[in-house]
Formats: structure tokens, C-alpha cells, sequence
């Protein structure tokens, strides 16, 4: 147990330092745009990725249940998501420079994770449930993309403000499929967002009695699903869709970072037990 | 503008995406009030902590209790009410869109298509259905030839509007749940029987049991319950309860809501019994005309002072002590800790502490709208995967008599891909198969 423990420190920190060596390369392969440095970061990002994966998993069993039910241990999966929903759509779009934009954020939510307790402590009861483990890993996948369109949406910003700008035009794609993946990737945020309140809804009514009582962590997640609930009608509006879109995606996910970290550290709440 | 279109505008507005588009936007900022506000204080808390403005505008606007204001109620009634004309309105369009089948006239004079072709040889429209994966193609015979419909992922046509409708049921379940639904506390120990409040039942709790770690962390509390009716004394329905597990009664649920500790008391005058009770952790008693209380404090199971407070080192009554406040005449006379069975002994009176166990506290709610809401949910997460996965294609093609043979393709959504998927398809399968 304190052996497997061991191994998921070593792992997450060996995990860490392949992915801001993959940050670098995707940043050099950006601005100096040398395909091979772009090839290399996509491969440590892999490798780094089966090192966080079994960190996580060895925390899992170290811990002898699943591992997302404090600070630490949803700060790495929040990264592993992020990380996960970086190389499908990566793979999925054949579209690296998207790396240079979304290792950074893999990078902080690292950083944030690296700054926590990794204490192993036992569960209170009302953490003690199946909706809960769902609540959670659903909040990871949908997380994770979100963290990818707003890196995408961010690049849509850029090429927007230096659209005469050679280097941009060179090395990103066109504004339309920047949206279209930016797009792709909020549907899929948004299907697990809802998701995520569903789950919480359900776990919240059999742990507390009420499934929905606007608690801080519950109102800023809906504030969030109102964000991309915009995002998504804007891009269906006639002149408003486009670089307003993008700001929505950009503001929605800094208001998934908020619920996720300013609730716990800012605002009073039951959730916020770690 | 006269006052007829004034209101058609106003009318055009109310159902309009763009006015719930707003209306969303300004839902998600004011409800940030209510999570940097603390909610539902007593209204002295927010004169004694804000500025004597701040306190005009959070009463007047009911800061202290945002989601229960009449302008937050207000804007998702008016939410409620664009989502329902606009669905209303949409319906009849999307459904029309989601079974009917074009006609082959409008369709050939049509001015523009997504992907359209004309081959002048032999064509297998059947095969290439088949390879586009249309597996239910409808067969239209005309004068001039055979038309061919296929459509799949109809449903996609859907997603949207249950999408809205989702959210709607959850909006007014929720709603009706907060009016027609009741929230209570009993507690009690092991053998006590209570009244609900709101209800016509008794609850007699018949056990209590709090699981502990090796570490002294708790496990597990369970409370075990039978709900009896009081006209009758029957028993209605009895079980087990612990967090995340509650007890489903037929129109209310039990939950396990906390716990602390309880003691026997006894008080005597003058040597005469003159009350016998259980107290309960931060419970007073208050007795002879108000000339005497005691006020449960705290309580330690295993009490241990060397540290220079009072602490607990374990959670199991090895060592168990209570600590008490004692009022005489409305003063405040001694605060202490006793052991079980000491006496607590001022003027005429004696209180005497012994059997300490501990409390069960449990929420009885009545909810009639959670399983509104929980179909809502259902609805709403259907919505979405058929708005984003289900993208609803038709393809289409029409065999003339002369031999020549059109094809072309539809969709609402995604049509860039659908476009590039339709036209390799036409390339691979059509034409090179035409050159073999
Ligand atoms: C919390 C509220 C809402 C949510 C979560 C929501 C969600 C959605 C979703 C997921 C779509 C499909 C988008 C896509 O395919 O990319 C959609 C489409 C649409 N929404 Fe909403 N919606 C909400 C409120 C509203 C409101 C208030 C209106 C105003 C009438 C509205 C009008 C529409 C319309 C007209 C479409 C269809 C667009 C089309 O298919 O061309 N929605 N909505």
C-alpha cells in the first residue's frame, strides 16, 4: 500500500516534467515551426499521459477506492482529462499547433495538483457513493474538453486580432475550422456537464435530501452550463456567432476553473470538504 | 410604428432566441448575488455586516434569499415561458422536417444543393445506399422515373427542441417540488417515538449505530425505523436508513441527516424528584418557573484535560463527561464538566447525568416534483446526444427512364463533413467502379 503510493509520486512527477517538456516542444514547434519538434512533443505528451495513468491508478488501489474525491486526486484527473481530450481531438482533427494552447493549461491544472495534499484520508460517509465515483469521472471527460476548446477558441482570437499576420496564417488553420473544433469539443463538454449535474442531482438527493439547493458549487456549475448554453446559440445567431462564440468558450472555461477551484477556496459551501 | 406591431414585435420577441439568449445571460450574472452573499441569515446578520446601503438593497431585492426573489422567480418564469412558445412554434416545422419525405418535383427545381451529381451510365443506387449505410429507402415511381429517399439520424431533427423541453419539466418539477413539498427534523435516541410534522405519521426510532474505523473515523451511521400510524397504531413500514442510503416512505424519504449525544437527567428539590428526561446536546432545561436551567454544552465520551482544554481522545464512552452551564434565578451560577452519576448541586437543587448514548437526527422531506425533474433530466440528456450525435442525413437520387441517373444529399447539420463523406463516396464507389 505505502509502496503503491510511492510509485504514484514518482509517477506523477516524472508525468509532470514529460508534459512541460512537451509544452516546450509544442511552443518551439509553434514559433520556430519545425514539424519534427511538433512530432516529439506529441510523443512525450503520450508518454507522459501512461505515466499519469498509472499514478492514478496505483493512488486508486494504494488508496484501496477511487481516487477522486479530494483536491489533489481531482486536480490530476481534471489534468488527465484535459490531457485525454487533447490527443483525441488532436488525432481526430490532425491539427497539432492545437498543442501549444492546451499543454499549457494541462500544465497549470499539474501545477495545481503538485501544490496539494496528497494525503490518503478515509472517506466521510456522505462521499461514500457510486453516483458520486459517476458525479466525477463525468466531470473529468467534460472538463477536459472544455479545457481544449478554450485553448482552440483562444487561437480563434488570435488569428482573429493578427488575421494579416503571415506567421498566423501559416501556421493555423482556417477560422472556420478552428470554430468547427472548438464546437466539437463544447458539444461534448456540454453532453457531460449536464451529465455531471444530473449525476450530482441524484447523488446530492440521496446523501443531503434535496437535489438541487443552490449551493455555491451547484450555482456556479449551472452558471457554467448557462455560459456554453450560449456559446452553442450563439454560433447559431446571425452576426453573433463567430469571435463572440469564442469569448463565451474562453469565459466558460474560466468559469469551470472558478467552480472547480474559487468555490472551494473562496466562497462558503458543502462541497468543499478537501 | 403603430401599436399593432408594436405588440407583433413585442410577440416575435417573447419567443425569440435572441431574447432567451439574454435572458440566459442575465440569469447566470445575477445569480452570482447568491454565492458571494451568504443566503438565507436572519436579516440582523446583513444589517450587523454591511453597510447601512448594502442592507437597503439586500432587502429590498431579497439578496439575503436570491433564488427565492421575485425577479429571480420572475426571469425563469419568463425563461419558462419563451422556451415553451418557441417549442410550441418549432414543433410543427421540425416534425414536418422529421417525417416527410421531399417531393421529386420541388426537389429537381430546387436552386441549390449541398452535393448534387448526374451520371449518364448505368447506376447501382441500391448498393451505394447500402454502402452510405441508408438502410430504409423509400421507392417513389413517377412518369419520368424512379425516386429514391433515404434519411437517417430522423430523430437528430429532435434533439434541440427535447432539449428545451427537458429543461422545462426540470423548471416547473422543481417548482411545483418547492411549493407542494414539506422539510422536517426528528431526533431522538434508540426507543423514543416522535410525530411528523406535516404528516399524519410517528416515527419510533428503534436503533442507532455508529460504525467506526480503525482510526476513529466514522463509517457509517444507521438509524433503524419504524413508521407507525398514530390513529391506529399500525406499523406502516419499518428499515434501515444511513448516509446515502435514506428510507423511502410512500410520499416522503428519510435521511440521515447527523448525530450527538444524549443523557438522562434528573432533577431533584429539596431531595424530591421533580423531573426525569432525556437532554439533548445543546438542549436546555428549564424548570421550576424558570428559577433553575442547565444547558447541555458539550460532551466528551472519553474526556482527557492534560492539554490544559478539554478534548476527546477517542470517540467511545470510556471517559465520559458532560460539560454544563447551570442558571439560577436568570444568571449564569457554574460551568463545569461532570462525570456520569456526580451530582450537580446548587441551592435546593440537585441534577443528576447517567446513560449516555447517542442521538439519531433525521430529515424527512416530501419532494413531488424529483421525479418530474428526474424524467426532465432524462428528457434533457436524450436531447442532447441526438442535437450533437444524431445528425439527421438524407440522400437522394432519381433513376430517369432515359438510363440517366441524379444523386444528391442533405443535411442541417455539420454539412461541411457531410459533403467531403458524400462526395468520396459518389467518387469511390460510383465512378470507379464505372471505370472497372
Ligand atoms: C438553459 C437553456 C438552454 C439550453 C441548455 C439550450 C440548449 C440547446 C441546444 C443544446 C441546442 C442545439 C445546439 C446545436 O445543435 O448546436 C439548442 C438549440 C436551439 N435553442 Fe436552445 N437551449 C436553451 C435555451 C433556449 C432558449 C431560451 C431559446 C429561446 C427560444 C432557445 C432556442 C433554441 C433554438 C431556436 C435552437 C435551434 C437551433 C437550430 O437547430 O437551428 N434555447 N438549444
Amino acid at each position: 500500500m505505502e509502496n503503491l503510493l510511492q510509485i504514484e509520486n514518482s509517477f506523477f512527477n516524472i508525468a509532470i516534467s514529460l508534459y512541460i517538456a512537451s509544452m516546450v516542444l509544442y511552443f518551439l514547434f509553434f514559433v520556430i515551426k519545425n514539424e519534427n519538434h511538433g512530432r516529439y512533443a506529441t510523443f512525450l505528451i503520450k508518454i507522459g499521459f501512461i505515466f499519469h495513468t498509472i499514478a492514478i491508478v496505483a493512488r486508486g488501489f494504494g488508496a484501496g477506492r477511487v481516487p477522486l474525491t479530494n483536491q489533489y486526486e481531482f486536480a490530476t484527473s481534471f489534468a488527465w482529462g484535459i490531457a485525454l481530450c487533447f490527443m483525441v481531438f488532436e488525432h481526430k482533427y490532425s491539427f497539432r499547433a492545437m498543442g501549444t494552447f492546451v499543454t499549457p493549461i494541462v500544465f497549470i491544472i499539474m501545477g495545481y495538483a503538485a501544490m496539494q495534499s496528497k494525503d490518503v484520508r478515509p472517506l466521510m460517509p456522505a462521499l461514500q457513493s457510486h453516483w458520486l465515483t459517476l458525479h466525477v469521472s463525468t466531470a473529468v471527460i467534460g472538463y477536459g474538453a472544455f479545457g481544449v476548446a478554450c485553448g482552440v477558441s483562444f487561437m480563434y482570437l488570435l488569428k482573429d486580432k493578427f488575421s494579416k499576420d503571415k506567421f498566423m496564417e501559416k501556421h493555423m488553420p482556417s477560422l472556420e475550422r478552428l470554430d468547427l473544433i472548438s464546437y466539437r469539443a463544447i458539444a461534448l463538454g456540454f453532453l457531460f456537464l449536464t451529465l455531471v449535474m444530473v449525476t450530482g442531482a441524484i447523488w446530492a438527493e440521496q446523501a443531503w435530501g434535496r437535489y438541487w439547493a443552490w449551493d455555491p458549487k451547484e450555482t456556479w456549475s449551472f452558471i457554467t452550463w448557462i455560459i456554453y448554453a450560449i456559446y452553442l446559440h450563439l454560433r447559431l445567431t446571425k452576426g453573433w456567432s463567430g469571435k463572440r462564440a469564442a469569448i463565451f468558450s474562453v469565459i466558460g472555461f474560466i468559469c469551470v476553473l472558478f467552480t472547480y477551484i474559487g468555490v472551494n477556496t473562496l466562497l462558503p459551501s458543502i462541497h468543499s470538504y478537501a | 410604428m403603430n401599436q399593432d406591431s408594436i405588440l407583433k414585435e413585442f410577440w416575435k420577441a417573447l419567443h425569440s432566441m435572441k431574447f432567451g439568449i439574454i435572458l440566459l445571460l442575465v440569469i447566470g450574472i445575477t445569480s452570482i448575488a447568491g454565492t458571494v452573499i451568504p443566503q438565507k441569515n436572519p436579516l440582523v446578520f446583513y444589517e450587523r455586516e454591511y453597510s447601512s446601503f448594502a442592507y437597503t438593497l439586500i432587502t429590498t431585492l431579497s439578496l439575503h434569499d436570491v433564488y427565492a426573489s421575485w425577479w429571480f422567480i420572475t426571469m425563469m418564469l419568463v425563461l419558462s415561458l419563451n422556451l415553451t412558445l418557441c417549442s410550441i412554434i418549432r414543433f410543427p416545422v421540425l416534425f414536418k422536417r422529421m417525417i416527410g419525405t421531399p417531393q421529386i418535383k420541388a426537389e429537381l427545381e430546387r436552386k441549390s444543393y449541398l452535393v448534387i451529381k448526374e451520371y449518364h451510365n448505368d447506376v447501382d443506387v441500391k448498393g451505394l445506399f447500402r454502402k452510405a449505410r441508408f438502410f430504409r429507402v423509400k421507392k417513389q415511381e413517377t412518369e419520368e422515373g424512379t425516386y429514391y429517399f433515404g434519411y437517417k439520424n430522423r430523430f437528430g431533427v429532435l434533439g434541440s427542441w427535447l432539449t428545451h423541453v427537458g429543461i422545462l419539466i426540470i423548471i416547473l418539477a422543481y417548482m411545483f417540488g418547492q411549493v407542494a413539498g414539506f422539510d422536517t427534523y426528528i431526533y431522538g435516541v434508540p426507543g423514543v417515538t416522535e410525530s411528523v410534522e406535516e404528516t399524519s405519521y410517528e416515527i419510533r426510532i428503534d436503533d442507532f449505530d455508529i460504525q467506526f474505523r480503525d482510526d476513529h473515523t466514522v463509517r457509517q451511521y444507521i438509524s433503524k425505523i419504524t413508521v407507525l400510524d398514530p390513529d391506529t397504531g399500525n406499523v406502516v413500514k419499518g428499515g434501515e436508513l444511513s448516509v446515502n442510503n435514506p428510507f423511502r416512505g410512500d410520499n416522503f424519504s428519510i435521511y440521515q441527516n447527523g448525530t450527538g449525544w444524549a443523557l438522562d437527567l434528573t432533577l431533584e428539590r429539596n431531595g424530591e424528584v421533580i423531573a426525569e428526561r432525556i437532554l439533548y446536546q445543546s438542549e436546555v432545561h428549564v424548570d421550576d418557573n424558570r428559577k433553575i436551567a442547565l444547558q447541555f454544552v458539550n460532551f466528551f465520551p472519553d474526556y482527557d484535560n492534560s492539554i490544559g482544554r478539554p478534548v476527546t481522545v477517542s470517540p467511545y464512552p470510556n471517559n465520559p463527561k458532560l460539560l454544563y452551564t447551570l442558571f439560577y434565578d436568570g444568571q449564569r451560577v457554574d460551568m463545569n464538566a461532570v462525570g456520569m452519576g456526580e451530582k450537580i448541586e446548587y441551592e435546593e437543587y440537585t441534577f443528576t447525568i447517567g446513560n449516555p448514548r447517542q442521538f439519531t437526527l433525521l430529515q424527512i422531506v416530501s419532494d413531488p416534483g424529483y421525479r418530474g425533474a428526474k424524467v426532465g433530466g432524462l428528457v434533457l440528456l436524450h436531447g442532447i446526444m441526438f442535437a450533437f450525435y444524431f445528425h439527421p442525413r438524407q440522400l437522394k437520387a432519381f433513376k430517369r427512364k432515359d438510363g440517366t441517373t441524379v444523386i444528391w444529399a442533405d443535411t442541417t447539420v455539420d454539412r461541411e463533413n457531410y459533403k467531403n463523406q458524400i462526395e468520396k463516396l459518389l467518387e469511390n464507389y460510383l465512378e470507379k467502379k464505372s471505370e472497372a
